[in-house]
């Protein structure tokens, strides 16, 4: 009994030593700092009164605060640099890695060659999202400088998308939102050793396919830069073009049509032969001497434009 | 008795408290209808553009609603030719002196399908790509007349590049890209790959995205030996390019209203990625020649704003446009940029789509002050595709895809 009591003695000191390099909490906002953001930094303790205690703030061995919290900016190069608070005779060291993440999407849904803007989900199509990290190479190890040696986590909301993520894996293919619906597709980048680097996220929302009618000439072609009902002044011959926008690609196929004509309105309607709340309808007034076209059908694909007058 | 008297008094004080509580609703909606008159008012502009103003405000605080750039002078007056849009201009300096004079007009009625503005030995001319028949035609400012220099005929042409006076690339609707060269030994050689972007370097490299099953690539070729070489490759599809020099393009990702964008820029040789413009909403980027000055509108749920960034300092301008109705000039200062009297709902989407159109007017921009001077108001033009060469401004009108010019008088 007397030996434990000895050694006791002797360990007690020791663990409470260690508990009080534990006890001291650092925190930044925010968490993954980029380059030239502005970082706050704070220093918590639940072992000693840090009030009373002097504080001094280092990056990279130049003092940048004293006190609680220390507010600094990130270095505009993305090279690791130190954060160092000595409280007191305890002191605390943080590596702060500016990175940059950015995060880009778009969906595997059909938009006509001219269009330029971005391809947007329906529902039932997938989002292609690509990770692009920009991080120092000597945040890195030698060998795992380029992004296929960052570990990539992807999340859907909260849920991470296991067999999405891993080495490399800076690539998703996965669902779009369902109707009407959204997410918050988010992708978090680690390096090697385990270090959190970088995160960034998006909000991702579902949209209806649409149609659109355009003229079409047999010298211009399709008039793509302006839609059927606005067209006046150019001959064309008697059949619209129905583009469609947003339908899904994966998996094409001939769209179903209906088309129902009131006086000189005519509405079309189209529908994806496989995916059951895709579809979209079309509203236009024939021009004039266009007659033959208001008797036929109505034919065309998902990425293809639909013949209206068949 | 005296409950009735209490009755009374009641009464009195809650018709008193009713009458106080209705006119204080009333007075509050009076003010909140004054308040959404003036943010819209300000935010669209709200009425003609003057001839003159200044877009960075005048001071370093930025503002961000309006569509037009604060007055501070009186413009020149208008003038009117037959035939002829009403037009003026003049500049803060030229003011006390002769004014500049500037006049619009329509170079090429049917639809062009590119065009671009060069000086030859005694004039400016400009040469135009028919969309009708693919041919190349030729207009000069000093005389105002059109002839035709290549009768190689491709019809349904979507888009054409002015690769010199006898030389164009030409995009039919559904065939194989193509270079055509004019002149008494015309020659057609085609390009086999699938071109949905392109930009041209002026002398002898053009670079494209071309679609395939992985994604998109970004290839250059060379107009002389005919080969073609990969550059970058991106699992995504929807990417813009334009070149900057030197060995450099820009790349931009496809926008959408309220959807965040990206722009990077591209080293021609190295296939290195540098980000330029990050996480904006509906990003739309036009970089100046020496690739210094960068332009870029940000569009999401309150409207567009449009964006000067030089350095470490960004601007936010006066002016409600999308950076793709504004064109650098060629000493990577002045700025032409057609701004709306009103931008429509949905843009970029529905103007892309070729579903809305916009009546422009006109400005040029000396980015090193912020003096901004219309050179052509309220056109009635949906002004893209701008290019400038010694007082020759040229562009497209998007509606029609005629070719209008403003010339210095």
């Amino acid at each position: 009994m007397r030996y434990v009591l000895v050694t006791l003695l002797f360990l007690v000191p020791l663990f409470a030593s260690a508990a009080s390099y534990q006890d001291l909490l650092l925190t930044l906002d925010p968490e993954l700092p980029g380059p030239g953001d502005t970082i706050t930094a704070t220093i918590n303790s639940y072992a000693y009164d840090l009030n009373s205690t002097q504080i001094v703030w280092y990056l990279d061995g130049t003092v940048v605060g004293t006190g609680r919290s220390a507010t600094f900016s990130a270095p505009t190069h993305s090279a690791p640099v130190e954060l160092t608070v000595i409280a007191g005779s305890h002191s605390i060291t943080h590596t702060i890695t500016p990175a940059q993440l950015d995060l880009l999407w778009e969906a595997d849904t059909y938009v006509p060659s001219f269009y330029t803007g971005r391809a947007l989900p329906s529902v039932g199509s997938h989002i292609h999202a690509h990770a692009i990290p920009h991080i120092a190479a000597t945040t890195l190890t030698a060998a795992s400088t380029t992004a296929n040696a960052l570990l990539y986590n992807w999340y859907v909301n909260s849920r991470l998308l296991v067999d999405n993520s891993g080495v490399g894996r800076d690539v998703l293919i996965t669902d779009a939102p369902g109707l009407y619906d959204s997410y918050l597709l988010s992708v978090e980048v680690l390096a090697p050793s385990g270090l959190k680097v970088a995160r960034a996220g998006t909000r991702i929302t579902s949209v209806e396919p649409t149609l659109v009618a355009y003229g079409v000439s047999p010298l211009l072609g399709t008039v793509t830069y302006r839609d059927y009902a606005s067209l006046k002044d150019i001959a064309l011959e008697d059949t619209p073009a129905l583009l469609p926008y947003y339908f899904s690609i994966a998996t094409p196929g001939e769209l179903l049509y209906t088309k129902t004509r009131t006086g000189d309105l005519f509405t079309v309607k189209a529908r994806h032969p496989s995916i059951l709340l895709q579809s979209a309808t079309a509203t236009f007034t024939l021009r004039k001497g266009s007659e033959t076209s208001a008797t036929g059908g109505v034919r065309g694909t998902t990425t293809q434009p639909s013949i209206f007058g068949l | 008795m005296e409950r009735r008297k209490a009755y009374i008094i009641t009464a009195l004080i809650i018709t008193a408290l009713i009458t106080s509580l209705s006119l204080w609703y009333l007075y509050l909606a009076r003010q909140e209808a004054n308040l959404n008159q003036t943010t819209e008012l300000d935010y669209y502009g709200g009425g003609d553009a003057s001839g003159i103003g200044n877009v960075f405000g005048g001071s370093s605080s930025f503002n961000e609603q309006s569509t037009a750039p604060s007055s501070s002078l009186t413009s020149s007056p208008s003038t009117t030719t037959p035939g002829e849009m009403p037009t003026t201009g003049s500049s803060t300096t030229e003011q006390a002196d002769t004014p500049e004079q500037w006049h619009l007009t329509e170079i090429y009625a049917s639809p062009v399908a590119g065009a671009s503005v060069m000086q030859n030995s005694t004039t400016t001319v400009v040469h135009i790509v028919e969309r009708k028949t693919g041919n190349m035609l030729e207009y000069e400012t000093s005389t105002s007349e059109t002839q035709r220099v290549s009768g190689v005929t491709t019809p349904r042409v979507s888009r054409a590049i002015v690769l010199d006076a006898v030389r164009a690339l030409i995009i039919p609707e559904d065939d194989y890209a193509r270079i055509v060269t004019a002149g008494s030994a015309a020659t057609t050689t085609l390009l086999y790959d699938p071109i949905e972007t392109v930009a041209y370097d002026g002398s002898e490299h053009l670079y494209y995205t071309s679609p395939s099953a992985a994604g998109v690539s970004i290839r250059s070729y060379n107009l002389g030996s005919h080969t073609t070489r990969t550059i970058w490759t991106s699992p995504l599809h929807g990417w813009g390019i334009a070149l900057v020099r030197p060995g450099k393009l820009l790349i931009t990702q496809a926008p959408s209203r309220n959807i965040p964008g990206y722009a990077y820029t591209l080293d021609i040789q190295e296939g290195t990625l540098a980000p330029l413009i990050r996480d904006v909403p509906g990003l739309m980027v036009t970089l100046s020649p020496d690739g210094a000055r960068t332009l870029y509108s940000a569009t999401d749920t309150t409207g567009t704003k449009l964006f000067f960034k030089h350095g470490d300092t960004t601007i936010t301008l006066s002016l409600a446009t999308l950076a793709h109705k504004c064109a650098w000039g060629s000493d990577s200062t002045t700025l032409y940029c057609a701004v709306p009297k009103s931008l429509p709902v949905e843009v970029p989407d529905s103007w892309l789509k070729g579903q809305v159109h916009t009546n422009d007017t006109l400005w040029r921009i000396d980015t090193g002050t912020g003096d901004a001077v219309a050179l052509a108001q309220n056109t009635g033009l949906d002004i893209i595709d701008i290019r400038e060469s010694d007082g020759v401004v040229v562009f497209t009108n998007k509606a029609d895809q005629t070719l209008w010019g403003v010339i210095r008088d």
